[in-house]
């Protein structure tokens, strides 16, 4: 098979033990850090010792470790998350019904912050050293400076409530909401399958606000990194040598320079995805969006240990693929990288 | 914070500079600094400087907007938002500033040994710190903060975890370039012992490298702290804290009442713009980039 | 280049514009009623439910025998078309209504009724209130369309506990409804409304049911909303998004909304109270002492004045001011007493009372945090109580209620029907373990006298029809209950009882039943 595809079999062999590792700390923060779940849960609460018998023996606590280590394990494998004690339903189920949401918003959130990141710093880069590079920097600094809950509000408070173009919260319109059957759960992707192209407007205007607060907090690192990268492939020959060739300047910038300082953004794009989840919590608070993050507080609310492992090992999953295929992606671009 | 630092460079050749012009030249450190050092002050000497309990009624009315009485109004149980502002920083202060000292003692210290002796350990290590990096910090610190229960350590321990992984990876990629070169060979002809090659030599020269970080760690710890005070993670009520105030705002917003979260936001972002300020003239300062010619 | 650059900068702009365009949504018709609310429904199980919107649910979609008709406290034919009553009160022979059926088709016959409410009797979910209808001693088929209930004693409440919305006593179809099992969703009433779909924590969606025997419903559809916060509730109904809001607003968005000419906001006669439970078999509130000092410690002030801006008010009785028999016997706030008390108990300012108080966060609105925290330092002001404040989502709250889990939390409480004995004997006699006092179940002496004396009073002033006996029998028993401190009173919650509307909608009527009726509101 080509370098291409060995390389992405090796990622993917590499990932496993990533995946278990990262499990593994799941299982050592949730199960064993606090000693015992149960009392974590019944905290503070009036019950017997039958009641955190019990408790012990609906989550396995009761058994040895490595049992539970094991168990634990092979459930994941198995896609049995547990049940949910405050819905009834399988944790797995809640969380497909509500990653749709999250990875909307994430991938909205990821877009905004390219953007911005991307034109800011190719902007700051070319014009290096001078008033607008200095601009720039304070601003990217600022961008990942401001806690995201609180800009998130005050855009709520701005856009929403004084000017009223856009929305309070949630992901549709009320009424629109109720009449519309989702399939994927991806309402963009959704309202447009059933060409309900008022709704998918509606939809993408719940999702600005929260996708723009996300996404300006996010870009400052993207508009660093890019930045720098920019800097250094300015200063390289084959820029000096295209240059000399008589291209245009921004023909220079764009084709070639950017196109080599994207290796390193795309790396950083890859991380940024863990922030953004944690920003996404943030959101989705403000934003009454409903995501696993949202999930993932309720059920800390209600004590429900099962639905919070499962969340939680949920996005150590989903980070893990999003790595591998920004790996996979990254080596696309370079390349250098053929096994 | 995910960012490694540059690499170190030969000090640029000149003349002595002038004061002046070294203060112009690190401008942005000493403006981060300045601020940090004020707000610290102020936030220690909270208790002299605000004019009421923080925790308790104050005589000025119920959500009264920002007046010469109380500056920045009140809130919804009478209390005085400038008294809480100022109380307000201890929390995230302390905090951010204790779980960085730890992952900076843990996480560099556990990168200079891994890095160095490297083989399985190296492997293990690296790959542990990598899953962890790679985890949305947020989340995780929520997981603990909740498993282990509200508390003053919970959270310094839960928002130390976090950050140990970037220090052990600044720390030890500077170690492994640091391994190749030339004095530690000389040092270990000189028949240095590895701890000593370790501890003596190759450490202290991680420090340029290693030290850029924690400015922006405590930034990001700050802002940590905020998010989980603010999802209700932090120390429950009365205790003033930026976070949690803005949280308890939140229900006043609409009603016109922004001095609520105005205030503390602002902090957190001044705060925080400062430790930023101050990691980028640190790392100008230890890592000089070459001037561009253009 | 510039050509190009033009097109991008029209594209712009019209994206730009259409983002911003406002009902770039389907046509929201006159026909479809947005209700907006934070609170939640836990468990759709008649007989296992015990929660005020839950309890709403059914009566949008289901019937019982009997109704309060609107604005009143009349009793009024429901299912039932009229009734007689034996004379030594035992007896109730009820005549139903013809040509009615079930949402799924099903004809409503005796069959149905008994069937439906012996259902009922028998699950006796842990979490539902069952307990109002268990004097219930026989119910008998007569014919088709009559039935005979058999009390176990003369109860001059029977009637009104018959009533929607009382889960346990409204009538669901033995078709779609699980027999043997908590029904959880899988019901079919009588109507006005079907329920066709519920999303939850987000939305439940009602549609009127053509077949049923009453007038059809003002507006066709009703879509109930979900709100995470009483800010986003505000926030929907002032941007127009939501038709009609009700429970429940912070009370600063009352205030400001109030203003706004846009909107109209209503306000209920209240009979919603809220209170402090102890639960008699957790240490330490075992002790009457200790419930006592802490009754003498709250500040009922304080927390009217500085958490609702003085929009409720401070309540010295469990029966509300304004329902007849009321009393305030609770004292006033006396931190001397508070004191003496827990001396009594063995506390003292180095050996602290230490309590958990539990609160849960949105089920009461967002005011419920500051609320504990009020109550947490006026405690604490004694110097010798220290309060662990914890709080737990309204589900697993009412859940842990239930199971005795709690020592002493917050609750809050709207009547099942306008009647002083309701105001009592659900905690003291009917649910005590529903509701977290586990009366029944009390190991201090002091109180098993209580609770056999609570049995005597309230079942004898059942017994008698005569009011001026039934007055004063209840004076004694709030008297009892303020000496032994089961539970604490402490506000009167006129600021539930708000619904805020766009000035299109009638027909909202909030009268002391708290009925919520959607099928007589519509927009003009």
């Amino acid at each position: 098979m080509g370098g291409l595809g060995r390389y992405i079999l090796t990622r993917l062999v590499m990932t496993i033990p990533m995946l278990l590792i990262l499990l593994t700390v799941v299982f050592l923060i949730l199960r064993v850090m606090p000693g015992d779940p149960c009392l974590a849960m019944l905290g503070g609460r009036n019950v017997g010792p039958e009641v955190i018998a019990r408790c012990r023996q609906e989550l396995g606590v009761d058994r040895p470790l490595v049992i539970q280590y094991l168990h634990y394990l092979s459930s994941i494998a198995r896609g049995d998350f547990g049940t949910s004690i405050r819905t009834g339903r399988p944790v797995l189920v809640e969380l497909f019904l509500a990653f749709p949401a999250t990875f909307e918003l994430a991938a909205s959130g990821m877009f905004v912050a390219v953007a911005i990141g991307l034109v800011t710093g190719v902007v700051a880069a070319v014009r290096h050293d001078t008033g607008i590079d200095h601009g720039v920097r304070v601003l990217n600094i600022a961008s990942f400076s401001m806690p995201v809950f609180w800009i998130g509000l005050m855009f709520l408070m701005l856009f929403a409530v004084r000017l009223g173009v856009f929305p309070v919260g949630g992901r549709l319109d009320p009424v629109g909401a109720a009449l519309f059957q989702p399939i994927t759960n991806f309402y963009l992707l959704d309202t447009l399958l059933r060409r309900d192209f008022g709704l998918f407007l509606d939809a993408l205007r719940h999702l600005f606000l929260p996708a723009l607060t996300l996404g300006l907090v996010v870009s400052g690192f993207i508009g660093r990194m890019t930045r720098s990268s920019m800097l250094e492939v300015l200063d390289r020959e084959y820029v000096t040598v295209a240059r000399a060739k008589g291209l245009v300047e921004r023909v220079v910038i764009l084709r070639h320079a950017l196109r080599n300082a994207l290796i390193p953004i795309v790396t950083v794009i890859g991380l940024e995805f863990a922030l953004l989840m944690g920003g996404a919590i943030l959101t989705e608070t403000v934003f009454s969006w409903p995501g696993i993050a949202r999930f993932l507080l309720v059920s800390i609310d209600a004590r429900d240990f099962q639905a919070i492992q499962g969340t939680v090992v949920f996005i150590a999953i989903f980070i893990s693929t999003v790595n591998l295929l920004v790996d996979i992606a990254y080596a696309r671009l370079d390349p250098r990288i053929r096994y | 914070m995910g960012e490694v630092a540059g690499f170190a460079t030969e000090p640029a050749a000149g003349a002595r500079p002038s004061f002046l012009r070294m203060a112009r030249r690190h401008s942005i450190l000493l403006v981060g600094a300045a601020i940090v050092g004020f707000v610290v002050t102020v936030t220690i000497l909270a208790p002299i400087l605000a004019p009421y309990d923080p925790t308790a009624q104050s005589p000025g009315g119920r959500l009264a907007p920002p007046s010469a009485a109380h500056p920045m109004g009140t809130d919804q149980l009478h209390r005085d938002v400038l008294s809480r502002v100022l109380y307000g920083g201890r929390l995230p202060l302390l905090v951010a500033a204790a779980s960085v000292a730890i992952s900076f003692s843990l996480g560099t210290g556990l990168g200079w040994i891994s890095g160095y002796f490297g083989g399985r350990l190296d492997r293990a290590l690296s790959v542990v710190m990598d899953a962890i990096y790679s985890f949305p910090s947020l989340i995780l610190a929520i997981a603990i903060v909740a498993m282990l229960g509200p508390g003053l350590l919970n959270m310094i321990g839960a928002i130390a975890f976090v950050y140990i992984p970037t220090y052990f990876r600044v720390a030890r990629a500077q170690v492994l370039t640091l391994k190749e070169q030339e004095f530690v060979e000389a040092a270990r002809a000189m028949g240095g012992t590895h701890w000593r090659i370790l501890l003596r030599h190759i450490a202290p020269n991680t420090l340029p490298a290693v030290m850029t970080v924690p400015s922006f760690t405590i930034a990001d710890a700050i802002l940590t702290e905020a998010a989980l005070s603010f999802l209700g993670f932090g120390l429950p009520p009365p205790t003033p804290d930026w976070g949690f105030d803005i949280q308890n705002g939140q229900k006043f917003l609409q009603a016109g009442y922004w001095w609520l979260i105005t205030f503390p936001g602002l902090m957190i972002i001044v705060v925080s713009i400062a430790f930023g300020m101050i990691g980028e003239g640190v790392n100008d300062l230890l890592n000089p980039r070459r001037r561009r010619a253009t | 280049m510039s050509r190009r650059r033009v097109g991008v900068i029209a594209l712009a702009i019209l994206t730009l514009a259409l983002l911003l365009s406002p009902g770039a949504v389907a046509q929201r018709e006159k026909g479809t009623l947005v209700i907006g609310t934070t609170d939640r429904i836990t468990e759709l199980s008649p007989e296992n439910s015990y929660d005020y919107w839950t309890w709403h649910v059914f009566q949008q979609t289901a019937e019982a025998l009997v109704t309060f008709k609107p604005g009143t406290t009349e009793i009024g034919p429901s299912l039932a078309t009229s009734w007689t009553i034996s004379p030594d009160g035992k007896v109730y022979t009820f005549k139903l209504r013809k040509g009615v059926t079930f949402t799924d088709g099903t004809p409503f016959d005796a069959a149905a009724v008994k069937w439906s409410i012996e259902r009922a009797l028998r699950l006796n979910g842990p979490e539902g209130g069952v307990a109002l209808i268990m004097n219930i001693g026989k119910i008998d088929v007569v014919d088709d369309f009559t039935v005979r209930f058999t009390l176990k004693q003369p109860d001059a409440t029977f009637l009104a506990r018959m009533s929607d919305p009382i889960a346990p006593a409204m009538i669901f179809s033995p078709k779609s409804t699980p027999a043997n099992e908590f029904a959880k969703g899988r019901y079919a009433g009588t109507g006005p409304y079907r329920l066709v779909q519920y999303v939850p924590e987000q939305r439940t969606v009602y549609e009127a049911y053509k077949g049923y025997w009453g007038p059809q419903p003002k507006s066709p559809r009703v879509i109930t909303v979900f709100f995470a916060d009483a800010s986003a509730l505000a926030a929907a109904v002032e941007a127009g998004q939501v038709d009609v809001g009700y429970r429940t607003f912070n009370p600063e968005d009352i205030v400001r909304l109030s203003k706004n000419p846009n909107l109209q906001v209503l306000r209920g006669p209240s009979m919603s109270v809220r209170y402090i439970v102890f639960n008699v078999t957790a240490k330490p509130f075992d002790n009457p002492k200790v419930r006592r000092a802490i009754a003498y410690a709250v500040d009922r002030e304080r927390i009217v004045r500085d958490v609702f801006a003085g929009l409720n008010s401070p309540l010295y009785s469990m029966v509300p001011p304004g329902l007849w028999s009321h009393v305030p016997a609770f004292p006033r706030r006396n931190l001397d007493q508070a004191r003496a008390l827990l001396r009594e108990a063995g506390y003292s300012p180095t050996k602290k009372l230490a309590i958990t108080l539990w609160y849960t966060p949105l089920h009461y609105g967002t005011t419920e945090a500051d609320v504990a925290a009020v109550v947490k330092s006026s405690l604490e002001q004694t110097g010798m109580i220290s309060v662990d404040v914890k709080s737990l989502e309204w589900g697993a709250y009412v859940k842990a209620m239930s199971k005795g889990e709690f020592g002493i939390f917050f609750l809050g409480w709207y009547p099942d029907f306008v009647d002083p004995d309701n105001f009592l004997a659900p905690w003291l006699t009917e649910s005590p373990e529903g509701l977290g006092t586990f009366l029944n179940k009390a190991t201090n002496p002091a109180d098993k006298q209580a609770y056999a004396r609570f049995q005597k009073l309230l079942t004898d002033a059942k017994l008698t029809a005569e009011k001026s006996k039934r007055q004063a029998i209840y004076q004694e028993a709030q008297r009892l209950l303020a000496e032994t401190a089961i539970l604490l009173p402490l506000w009167k919650n006129d600021q539930q009882a708000v619904a805020i509307a766009q000035k299109n909608v009638k027909g909202i009527v909030l009268d002391p039943t708290m009925n919520f009726r959607t099928w007589l509101i519509y927009k003009e």
